[in-house]
């Protein structure tokens, strides 16, 4: 019997404290005004001005390589394509002429 | 009327080689000495274009080809030895054309091996090129979509490229 009114004690809803709102809205705001130091913002835009080109002149180079093999496949396909059409003809008109 | 309307748009449906890499060509990659895998989609060969050497004999009549194209693919295996592939294959390969839009205007038969040739016909010139080239130690299937010269495609035949350096490319990626 005792536990079961300590149990409802310890699991009593309670109210917050009334500033308990101002105060967590107090800490968000703090924690926002916190200004970026002069040597973090040009930290990273030195990062940025190094990698940015470097990741576009590389993205750039992985694309016209990409673009080289595909025109490198597509000189193939298209002789594989012309081979088989021209040695067809070729058959057949063997063939026609009694060859 | 519902099967009426899903038949005609499975008639229309164009046939596509990447359908059948796990099926068939995967397989027969395996079994081949030397296999060739090549899909080149619109905007591969809208950036191929560019690409095309200048020092290439026939760079203009390929660019000249290319133009409209909106599908190339190729799969081509040489085999060491003949009966790597079987009727079956062959039979899976031809569902992607027989029954469809495509029409078959050559079906010329060797003693051994043969080659039939499909197109898709157009206004002005056909609209896509099938072909499928079977030898007793080779097998090449071609699928061309987009309007296309017959004539000006078979003359295009010796480019100077080294169809086995691609091969050997392409198995040393794998």
């Amino acid at each position: 019997m005792n536990l079961e009114v300590n149990l409802r004690a310890a699991l009593r809803r309670e109210a917050p404290p009334a500033d308990f709102a101002d105060r967590v809205l107090a800490r968000v705001k703090a924690k926002k005004r916190r200004p970026l130091r002069p040597w973090m913002a040009i930290a990273a835009a030195l990062a940025a001005a190094a990698i940015i080109p470097a990741a576009y002149e590389h993205h750039e180079s992985a694309k016209k390589e990409r673009a080289r093999e595909a025109a490198r496949e597509l000189t193939v396909a298209l002789k594989i394509a012309g081979q088989k059409l021209h040695w067809t003809q070729q058959k057949i008109r063997r063939r026609a002429d009694g060859v | 009327m519902a099967a009426l309307c899903l038949g005609a748009a499975g008639a229309l449906q164009a046939a596509d080689l990447k359908t059948l890499d796990s099926e068939v060509f995967d397989r027969l990659a395996k079994k081949a000495k030397e296999s060739v895998n090549i899909t080149l989609d619109g905007g591969m060969l809208k950036a191929a274009k560019g690409f095309i050497p200048s020092d290439e004999p026939d760079s203009a009549k390929i660019r000249k080809l290319i133009d409209g194209l909106t599908s190339v693919s190729v799969r081509s295996f040489e085999f060491g030895t003949p009966g790597a592939y079987t009727q079956a294959d062959l039979d899976s390969i031809l569902k992607l054309v027989d029954g469809t839009t495509w029409r078959r205007i050559i079906d010329f038969k060797e003693e051994q091996g043969s080659t039939k040739i499909y197109l898709l016909p157009g206004a002005d010139k056909p609209m896509g090129v099938f072909v499928l080239a079977a030898e007793p130690e080779e097998l090449t299937v071609v699928q061309i979509d987009g309007p296309i010269s017959l004539d000006d495609l078979s003359s295009l035949r010796d480019l100077g490229v080294d169809i086995g350096d691609v091969a050997r490319k392409q198995t040393e990626k794998k």
